[in-house]
């Protein structure tokens, strides 16, 4: 088990490597100069030079990146163009709304789906189970924006019963920061766990026609101990894939949702450094999103181990 | 009065019935052996005993154990019984057993579901168990995953969960039939014990004969959801009322015609029946090796040698046998002859020349002329298409050699020689049974007009009936094409009725060679001895039942090669 979490660690540090190479040569690539950016189009052609020399933007690239790498590896993301704050700060600020974000939706979403799934699959065939599929099938095709502002109209306009926007900060008590997240941690949520919820599906009822399946019954077990002690732990391992490649979506999706609920999150952060060509910040956000996913997927890689034995002494 | 009485039993699953009228009974203690073709109902019996039914389904009549009507009872009362009273071991070990659970968490589970005991206590009746059915912790840890374990030694941890808690009726379905005959001798044997210590009755389960034969005491045969004949077993085998049961018989102990060849084992390229002088393919010391998982992140791989050194050779016309138990490398072999895998050492030749000097042409020659045919053919069978075209797929191997007239011909004549009729190439496969399946992948093979064909376990899937109706098949082309066959397989009675010489394989290693009958009826090797003695053998069964009982079983005797004890 202890060599298995080993290699996976090995393959996410060489992951991020590879990711950040490739953010950092995709942003050399965009047009746009930051120094033009930020002095406008009339600048003296001297100005522009010292800027880019405090900023060591005339520098070589393969020497801009080993210092912004080397940087983010001791947690300095550099300074912003913009703001001319550290890129850190702005980041640390925003990310204790959206990472509260995600992980809400996520938990959500999971909350929601492995239960659903799992009681369709068990009344396959049902009036339950064509409710559930038919739910699901619904919140799949409707975008998660448009959901949002739905959200809004009944529970915040309607109800008054939820905020329908911006944040408090945490410093105002967790409770009012909590209520702001809810409805856009719900926008969230509704889509992904409709998928989830099909996949659970879908995997216990392949699990229930298994043959320890049988065995079990065979054993004296009933309908609902066999689900429970032997379908729905194999039935997860699927369920676990595709929530690993939710999560990336989970993120994705705050950049849309933050801007509908107008949080100052990472969504927000990254929109505006792009319409300001604020590449530093970019660059940074993107990294941090993106170790998020490699993160989330090795922990999903060492859950799968914990789950399934048969892995644990594979590659 | 009978432990187990099935009275009138009908059976509709979505109304299509399944089982019309079975009556069965088991007395205490006593083993009754069910057999028929597959879909014949004999599991469906079993398991409407066990009230396993698959949705859709409905049972009318009585089934009985211990005076007690199973049919509508209560489904709580039903758990309570199922692995207490009756319990069941079903045919596929590989995937009977949860693959995420310890086999001794598994086998606990019984004690703790039935008896309610604190786990450790149940953990230790656990290792007991695992212990009686030759898995003794001290060797074979409890909490070791399935994966961990063979195909073997997961049946005997499947039966150690079933005689857990020692129930009267132990019922068994096919419960050896995807093992090798080394460890299905073994697995029978042990079952046959534990019966007998126990003082349970077993309902066996199974398409062969041989086995009831060495194991039932009654045997009672199905045949289209009805039971046509029923019989005490030395009784049964001597004098068989219902045609179906002799057919069975007849198609068990069946050994096609063959054509007499020049002598068995005749040194290669001597043979006169040669069409161009030498051996059709030949193996020299071939190696085929698999790197193996690292250890550590510095240490090299590690080596298994599926294939080790292995030398023969294929003749025009002849028959070769390939046989040895799964994982000894026969596919493997089969693979690397084929030209589909390059040896790691050694030579293939095909006709006097080294394939890996070949040029895409040679190589062409040389698969028109070696063709294969696999265990399960359905698999390699596009769903989307006809017939006609599956069969013609390796034409292309003849490159613009015939107009399309003459690929109609072939087609049709491939398909008559293995007689299905020429219309049926408008067929989709799912529209063949499994035996006519088998007749297409044939067909397939010979549209090249090969010189070899490789047949790697051909009619392991099939039923009795039908596997005799194949072997027929392959005895009679082979007669009328000269054709020379590779015939891989762990069956020795299809070896024996098949083959002119016989390789046994064990560990990537031929440990033995020379002509068939004289190899299986004289093994020199102590494998082969194991494996001859291992293999069911009706004739040899009913002897042994005859020494042991002496009964009274006169008349028409199953046997002919053995004297009456």
């Amino acid at each position: 088990m202890l060599a298995y979490v080993g290699r996976r660690l090995l393959s996410l540090a060489v992951t991020l490597a590879i990711a950040s190479a490739i953010v950092f040569t995709v942003m050399e690539i965009l047009p746009g100069d930051p120094a033009e950016v930020m002095l406008g189009t009339n600048a003296r052609p001297d100005t522009l030079a010292a800027l880019r020399a405090q900023y060591g933007l005339d520098r070589p690239a393969p020497e801009r990146y080993l210092a912004w790498a080397g940087g983010l590896l001791q947690g300095d993301m550099g300074l912003s163009y913009t703001y001319s704050v550290p890129v850190t700060q702005l980041v640390a600020e925003r990310m204790w709304v959206s990472l509260p974000l995600a992980l809400i939706a996520l938990t959500l979403t999971t909350l929601i789906a492995i239960p659903v799934g799992a009681l369709a699959a068990a009344k396959r065939n049902s009036a339950t189970d064509v409710g559930v599929m038919t739910a699901t099938q619904v919140g799949i095709a409707v975008p998660n924006f448009w959901f949002a502002m739905l959200l809004v109209l009944v529970f915040a306009i309607t109800l008054r019963w939820l905020p329908a926007g911006g944040f408090p900060g945490w410093k105002a008590g967790a409770w009012p920061a909590l209520k702001a997240l809810v409805l856009p941690a719900v926008a969230l949520a509704l889509p992904q766990a409709s998928i989830l919820a099909r996949v659970m599906r879908s995997s216990l009822l392949d699990t229930l026609g298994e043959d320890y399946v049988r065995t079990a019954r065979a054993k004296g077990l009933t309908r609902a101990q066999t689900v429970r002690r032997h379908a729905l732990r194999n039935a997860l391992i699927p369920v676990l894939t595709i929530m690993g490649l939710q999560f990336s979506f989970l993120l994705a999706g705050t950049i849309i949702i933050e801007n509908v609920f107008f949080l100052p999150g990472l969504g927000r952060l990254v929109f505006q450094a792009i319409t300001q060509r604020d590449l530093i910040v970019v660059k940074s956000v993107v990294m941090l999103l993106v170790a998020s996913v490699v993160v989330v997927n090795f922990l999903v890689e060492v859950g799968y181990a914990a789950v399934d034995p048969r892995l644990r002494r594979r590659v | 009065m009978a432990l187990l009485d099935i009275r009138n039993l009908d059976l509709n699953i979505y109304g299509v019935p399944v089982l019309r009228g079975v009556s069965l009974s088991i007395a205490a203690g006593e083993t009754l052996g069910l057999v028929g073709e597959s879909g014949s109902g004999k599991s469906m019996t079993a398991l409407a005993t066990m009230q396993l039914l698959p949705r859709g389904a409905s049972a009318r009549g009585s089934i009985r154990l211990d005076g007690e009507e199973l049919i509508g009872r209560d489904e709580r009362a039903m758990c309570a019984l199922r692995g207490r009273d009756i319990s069941m071991v079903f045919q596929e070990p590989m995937t009977a057993l949860n693959p995420l659970k310890t086999v001794g968490a598994q086998v606990s589970e019984v004690f703790r579901l039935h008896l309610g005991a604190p786990r450790a206590e149940c953990d230790a009746w656990a290792s007991q168990v695992l212990e009686r059915v030759g898995l003794p912790p001290a060797r074979y840890a409890p909490d070791r995953y399935p994966h961990e374990l063979s195909g073997g030694q997961r049946q005997r941890v499947v039966i150690a969960m079933a005689v857990a808690l020692k129930p009267k009726l132990l019922i068994a379905d096919e419960p050896t039939t995807a093992l090798d005959v080394t460890t299905q001798a073994q697995i029978l044997t042990l079952m046959r014990a534990l019966v007998a210590e126990d003082g349970a009755s077993l309902l066996l389960i199974t398409h062969d004969l041989a086995v009831v034969a060495e194991t039932a005491d009654r045997v009672a045969v199905m045949r289209r959801g009805e039971v046509v004949e029923e019989g005490e077993t030395a009784a049964f085998f001597g004098g068989m009322t219902h045609p179906y049961s002799r057919a069975l018989l007849e198609a068990s102990t069946h050994v096609p015609q063959r054509r007499p060849r020049v002598a068995p084992g005749t040194v290669p390229g001597t043979a006169p029946a040669a069409r161009e002088g030498g051996p059709i393919l030949v193996a020299d010391g071939v190696v085929r090796e698999y790197r193996g998982r690292r250890a550590g992140w510095f240490r090299p791989a590690g080596c298994h040698r599926a294939v080790d050194a292995v030398t023969l050779s294929v003749a025009p016309g002849e028959s070769v046998g390939l046989v040895g138990e799964s994982g000894c490398g026969k596919s493997t072999l089969a693979r690397t002859l084929l030209a589909l895998e390059a040896p790691q050492g050694g030579r293939i030749l095909f006709r006097g020349r080294d394939v890996s000097s070949l040029d895409a042409a040679g190589i062409a020659r040389l698969r028109r002329d070696v063709q294969v045919v696999f265990q399960d053919p359905y698999g390699s069978f596009d769903p989307r298409h006809k017939a006609g075209r599956l069969v013609a797929e390796p034409l292309h191997l003849l490159r613009g050699e015939i107009d399309a007239a003459e690929r109609d011909r072939r087609i049709a004549r491939v398909l008559s020689d293995v007689g299905l009729r020429p219309e049926d190439a408008e067929k989709y496969p799912h529209e063949f049974s499994g035996g006519q399946r088998q007749r297409l992948a044939i067909a397939r093979a010979l549209i090249t007009r090969p010189a070899l064909i490789v047949l790697d376990e051909p009619v392991s899937a099939l039923d009795v009936s039908i596997r005799a109706q194949v072997l027929d098949l392959l005895a009679e082309l082979q007669a009328r094409h000269a054709l020379a066959y590779l015939f891989i397989s762990h069956d020795l009675a299809v070896v024996r009725a098949i083959t002119d010489r016989v390789l046994v394989m064990r560990a990537g290693i031929i440990v033995e060679q020379g002509p068939t009958a004289a190899v299986l009826d004289a093994p020199q090797h102590d494998y082969t001895r194991t494996l001859v003695a291992a293999s069911p053998d009706l004739a040899r069964a009913l002897a042994e039942r005859r020494t042991r009982a002496m009964p009274a079983a006169n008349g028409r005797s199953a046997d002919a090669a053995v004297p009456s004890a």
